[in-house]
């Protein structure tokens, strides 16, 4: 087992202002990990995962059920917490429904209590679709990564992919990646890649990694590599701009969600009903092949849907799901055609539920859609 | 479905937005207020009738009021008089349109609607009464592609202008989920809103009963719709009809599958013994989802206490 030794303890951040200390550790690769008897410098990012939460109180109940141990900081909204492999976490709770948690740990540790964190009721992941990521300007793109696969039920599948799952023994094919990094022109690849491939077009944006120096000094830079499922992992020297980006990367979400409940969900009020249902068309012709299927898939309450309820055929092909978010238990209507999914989000529901719904359709079904809310996602960064 | 839900759905659809499908009374401001609620109407001065169309929209925007009335068949000369000779004052007294409204400028839009096939009789008729009574109540015809004007006119010109053409539609895109079932809808349609809403109080740890009136109007513990649009201002028979239609289904899955878990207390009442969590929740919603398929085939549903879920709920947890 590996003893990680961190010249500035975490006991030392008793607020906001002492994170930089702590977290730029990382940053500056100024750690040591101690592994039988021999002593290596370590490189971990810095990870903050943007989180999208219903807090109740100051959110420690929440936090209780995923981590080992929370104590407080001398913040109120800022906590320390304790996964079981004793990794360490700085939990911001400031923006009640979008904290965001910073850690030095090791990704496959923290990725995986993180997604115990954002599977617990009145917790999610902020879900940044594709055409979201693209819309944000960070810096200067310097990489990109594309993601994948149809491990989701009713859904066309090569007679390629098939077969390479059965040599490999698997029931699904392995997922398509393809990563491009620190790269003078990956902003002009990624376009011709997504226009000239078709799986480039079919697949949906994973990653994009930005370098920033603007602001940062003469020197100081900060790369971000800004995930799809809301992950942000950063390396450089400037702190105060891998903060900006996730305030940037925050308020746009954040902005997002309240366009799509205060624009969008159907509510009665006081002069009549008003809102607008939303749309995501499949335009990638034949991807879904049997929508009952499909429809059995999401409203089965398993991940990445997090969906439960009950479905019927409304029109031959055509389905009509009333169902339940898991994520807080608020209601949603689905229609699901070869086509398209439509989606009735009610008064009071949470819009996290659109986000999930976009980014996984990308990821799983096809990322050549369209929708009745990009204007939305379009970001205004 | 039935066809006085697909009209009510499609213009519900018109007036809010819906992709791909027209915006007619979005455009001229017309919002939904009413669903099937009565109207006292002053035919002449020695006589009033009640009408009750499927929908009201009321336009601030053009101090209008759209009264939709959903025909198959049948036409009743006075109940169409109700419609031509609707009024301002007749939507006031019913709380339908703000007091403060403009009576004398307001304009009430009455219109039909009946599904292509059905047109011949109902536009003959609505013709023979235009003339007799120097009326224009308007029939609008509707197919899977189109609306269009099949007698009279609209009092709302950009309405009337379209409908006199041939509003395009698609089915692909017909709304279905504003209004998802009335009183006299099959089962099945409305067990699916009737479990969703059911399942959001299950995993509520702040709903510990609740009514029958919750379901269908709203839980006062919570900030979202029940699942029938404007419940309290429907007809108390209206009202009582559906009472009666979701307490059926819900004491069917009570009875059949969650009897350890809710506890009735009255003709209208429950309570619960406690919510669901981890494996919980997808046994009930695979129970849930059985019990929809079986009444959707009509099918016979599981003996009492035979299957009931809670056990298993319990089982797994433990």
């Amino acid at each position: 087992m590996a003893r990680i030794v961190r010249p500035v303890s975490p006991l030392a951040v008793r607020g906001r202002a002492d994170l930089e200390a702590y977290l730029g550790q990382s940053l500056l690769s100024e750690y040591f990990e101690r592994q039988e008897g021999r002593t290596r410098q370590v490189a971990t990012s810095l990870k903050t995962y943007m989180v999208e939460a219903h807090l109740a109180g100051d959110g420690r109940g929440l936090l209780a059920n995923a981590f080992e141990r929370v104590e407080n900081t001398g913040d109120d909204l800022l906590f320390r917490a304790y996964d079981n492999s004793g990794e360490v976490y700085f939990v911001d709770a400031l923006d009640p429904r979008l904290p965001h948690v910073h850690t030095i740990g090791h990704t496959n540790v923290t990725d995986a209590t993180m997604a115990k964190v954002t599977r617990q009721p009145g917790a999610d992941r902020c879900w940044l679709p594709s055409r979201l990521l693209l819309g944000t300007q960070l810096g200067r793109l310097i990489g990109f990564r594309f993601f994948h696969q149809r491990t989701v039920a009713g859904l066309f599948d090569s007679e390629e992919s098939r077969q390479l799952a059965k040599e490999l023994g698997r029931t699904s094919a392995p997922p398509f990646r393809m990563s491009v990094s620190e790269y003078a022109h990956a902003d002009r690849e990624l376009a011709s890649l997504r226009e000239l491939l078709p799986l480039g077009r079919r697949a949906a944006v994973d990653s994009l990694s930005w370098r920033t120096a603007e602001g940062t000094g003469s020197d100081g830079f900060i790369h971000d590599q800004v995930w799809g499922t809301g992950k942000i992992a950063a390396y450089g020297t400037s702190w105060p701009a891998h903060l900006n980006n996730v305030f940037l990367l925050r308020d746009l979400y954040r902005d997002a969600l309240e366009l799509l409940e205060d624009g969008y969900a159907i509510r009665d009020a006081e002069t009549g009903t008003e809102g607008e249902l939303l749309n995501i068309w499949f335009a990638e012709p034949g991807v879904v092949v049997d929508p009952r299927a499909l429809m059995d898939h999401i409203c089965s309450g398993q991940e990445p849907f997090r969906l439960v309820g009950t479905y019927a055929e409304t029109s031959p092909g055509r389905y009509l799901g009333h169902l339940v978010d898991l994520h807080v238990g608020d209601p949603v209507t689905l229609e699901l055609s070869k086509d398209a999914l439509r989606v009735h989000l009610p008064a009071g529901s949470c819009a996290n539920v659109l986000m999930r719904l976009l980014l996984n359709v990308e990821r799983h079904l096809t990322a050549e859609v369209a929708t009745s809310f990009d204007a939305v996602l379009a970001a205004r960064a | 479905v039935k066809e006085e839900l697909r009209v009510v759905n499609a213009l519900i659809g018109m007036s809010v937005g819906v992709p791909g499908w027209p915006q007619l009374l979005k455009q001229e401001g017309f919002r939904l207020v009413a669903l099937e609620q009565e109207i006292s109407v002053r035919i002449d001065p020695a006589r009033r009738c009640l009408i009750k169309p499927e929908a009201i929209f009321f336009s601030v925007d053009r101090n209008q009021t759209l009264l939709v009335e959903a025909k198959s068949a049948s036409f009743n000369p006075k109940q169409a008089l109700g419609y031509a000779k609707a009024t301002a004052a007749d939507l006031v007294a019913m709380g339908l349109v703000p007091p403060d409204v403009d009576q004398l400028g307001h304009v009430v839009v009455p219109c039909y609607f009946a599904p292509f096939g059905h047109e011949d009789d109902l536009s003959t008729s609505i013709g023979s009464f235009n003339h007799e009574r120097d009326a224009d109540l308007p029939l609008v015809v509707y197919s899977n592609h189109s609306m269009y004007l099949a007698a009279g006119s609209v009092r709302n010109r950009t309405l009337h202008t379209a409908f006199d053409g041939h509003v395009a539609i698609s089915e692909a895109t017909w709304p279905t989920t504003f209004v998802p079932f009335d009183s006299d809808s099959p089962k099945c349609d409305i067990a699916g809103p009737v479990v969703q809403v059911l399942m959001q109080y299950l995993l509520n740890d702040e709903i510990n009963n609740f009514t029958v009136d919750d379901i269908a109007g709203g839980h006062t513990s919570t900030a979202t719709d029940g699942c029938v649009r404007y419940f309290q201002r429907l007809g108390p028979s209206k009202r009582a009809q559906i009472r009666s239609r979701i307490t059926e289904i819900v004491e069917e899955l009570r009875i059949s599958y969650l009897s350890n878990l809710i506890t009735r207390t009255g003709n209208h009442d429950w309570v619960l013994a406690g919510h669901l969590r981890g494996r919980g929740i997808t046994t009930v919603n695979q129970a849930f989802q059985e019990y929809r398929a079986l009444v959707e085939q009509g099918q016979a549903l599981p003996p009492p206490r035979q299957r009931d879920v809670l056990g298993q709920v319990v089982a797994d947890d433990d």
